[in-house]
């Protein structure tokens, strides 16, 4: 499930969450980030059970974004028992994801 | 089962979205198969120089382009091609997510790829204050002081964005003067946050996690470390050739395929179009690309009429 990060903590996100969480720093005027849709999409539905997926606006949660030292969007950060894991910046191919978040899975299975 | 085509167009920037058009208009079963509808267009700025449009942001006119393209009945997937097969009928066109197609003929309209600086760490400072793209990351430098490297169109209008966002805006070219239009010339000079160094160049990215620094070939005001907090680069760009390479076509010194008026290249049953050929004497703009992809289109369907 891809949860938009409205007025939540994320801290709190954080710690209430037992899964691994990717977080999605984008904003909406930014082209590979619009270009990433599909593909966030389709592995929100892939790792349902596995992953929880935010979306971060940047433009709207600066303070994470500096929280996060982002400083390129689209960035990708995995994080597994509420410390990151790791991260990718730029657009990505469905694989990469992929990679990033079996990793980030097969660690919180420890 | 592999679906087949008589026409299927690689790449869907200007050049291969007006193909599109063209190609619909002209009832040929056509697919567009495209990592980026609108192409790099999307990541302008503002663009004057596409009639009809006296100024209009990048992404504004790629959404309009493939608007446009869906007006007529041509498939558009939305994918990266992996690889490009020639066969004795044809072309087996293979994306990367291991899709097949069929083409009896091709339209590569791939366009280009940004040029790095070709630093060792330029990979370690992408994303902690480097960058390809001032509109995606231009946000995070607000009032602080920003350099951009380059010194073309692309180049100047990128530095003009930052300009209205930060402290200040250093504006490095490698040649003894900016290579853009006469008229961003002049609004380079009306911006006074902008602060031109030319004939210089970036050689070294500092910083420890974050960028913090460049040091430039030639001292500027006496020092040759220049402290600032992030660095966007726009040095042009070049053709990809991990596709096109395999299919032997004929390309200029720089890589660029050669093209006929009509768009033919080298080989049979492959036609070109957009910035990745030689075909607009450099121009290489949204308009040229898409003249480009008319005229190889129209080439096509008369191709398609007199094999009948």
């Amino acid at each position: 499930m891809i949860t938009p990060l409205n007025n939540q903590d994320f801290e709190a996100l954080i710690k209430e969450n037992h899964q691994p969480i990717l977080a999605d720093f984008w904003a909406p005027w930014c082209r590979p980030c619009q270009m990433m849709l599909p593909v966030i999409d389709q592995i929100a539905t892939e790792y349902a059970d596995q992953i929880k997926i935010v979306k971060i606006d940047i433009g709207e949660h600066e303070d994470l974004a500096e929280k996060f030292n982002v400083l390129s969007i689209p960035t990708f950060i995995t994080l597994v028992h509420g410390q990151e894991d790791q991260r990718l910046i730029g657009q990505q191919t469905p694989q990469n994801l992929k990679k990033m978040l079996i990793a980030a899975i097969e660690k919180a299975n420890g | 089962m592999v679906k087949e085509y008589p026409l299927i167009i690689i790449g869907g920037g200007p050049a291969g979205l007006t193909a599109g058009i063209y190609a619909g208009r002209s009832q040929l079963k056509t697919l567009i198969i495209a990592e980026q509808p609108g192409g790099t267009i999307g990541y302008a700025h503002r663009v004057q120089n596409f009639p009809g449009f006296p100024e209009i942001g990048g992404l504004e006119l790629a959404n309009r382009m493939v608007e446009h393209l869906q007006k007529w009945p041509v498939e558009l997937l939305i994918a990266r091609v992996g690889q490009i097969i020639k066969k004795d009928d044809g072309f087996l066109v293979t994306t990367d997510q291991n899709q097949e197609y069929r083409a009896e003929v091709l339209l590569l309209a791939l366009g280009t790829e940004k040029r790095k600086l070709g630093l060792p760490n330029e990979d370690r400072f992408l994303g902690r204050g480097l960058s390809y793209c001032a509109l995606c990351d231009g946000q995070f430098f607000k009032n602080k002081t920003v350099a951009v490297g380059g010194g073309g169109d692309a180049a100047v209008t990128m530095a003009l964005y930052l300009a209205e966002m930060t402290n200040k805006v250093f504006l490095i070219s490698l040649q003894p003067e900016l290579n853009c239009s006469p008229s961003w010339h002049q609004a380079v000079k009306n911006q006074k946050k902008i602060e031109l160094i030319c004939d210089n160049q970036v050689t070294e990215l500092i910083g420890s996690e974050n960028l913090s620094g460049i040091r430039l070939k030639n001292p500027y005001q006496q020092q040759t470390e220049l402290p600032i907090d992030g660095l966007f680069v726009e040095i042009g760009s070049a053709p990809s050739t991990t596709l096109t390479e395999p299919l032997n076509l004929a390309t200029d010194s720089e890589g660029f395929i050669k093209i006929k008026a009509n768009g033919r290249t080298s080989q049979s049953g492959i036609w070109a179009a957009g910035d990745l050929t030689s075909g607009s004497n450099k121009l290489r703009q949204a308009i040229t690309a898409a003249a480009e992809g008319a005229m190889a289109a129209d080439d096509i369907y008369r191709y398609f009429k007199q094999k009948g």
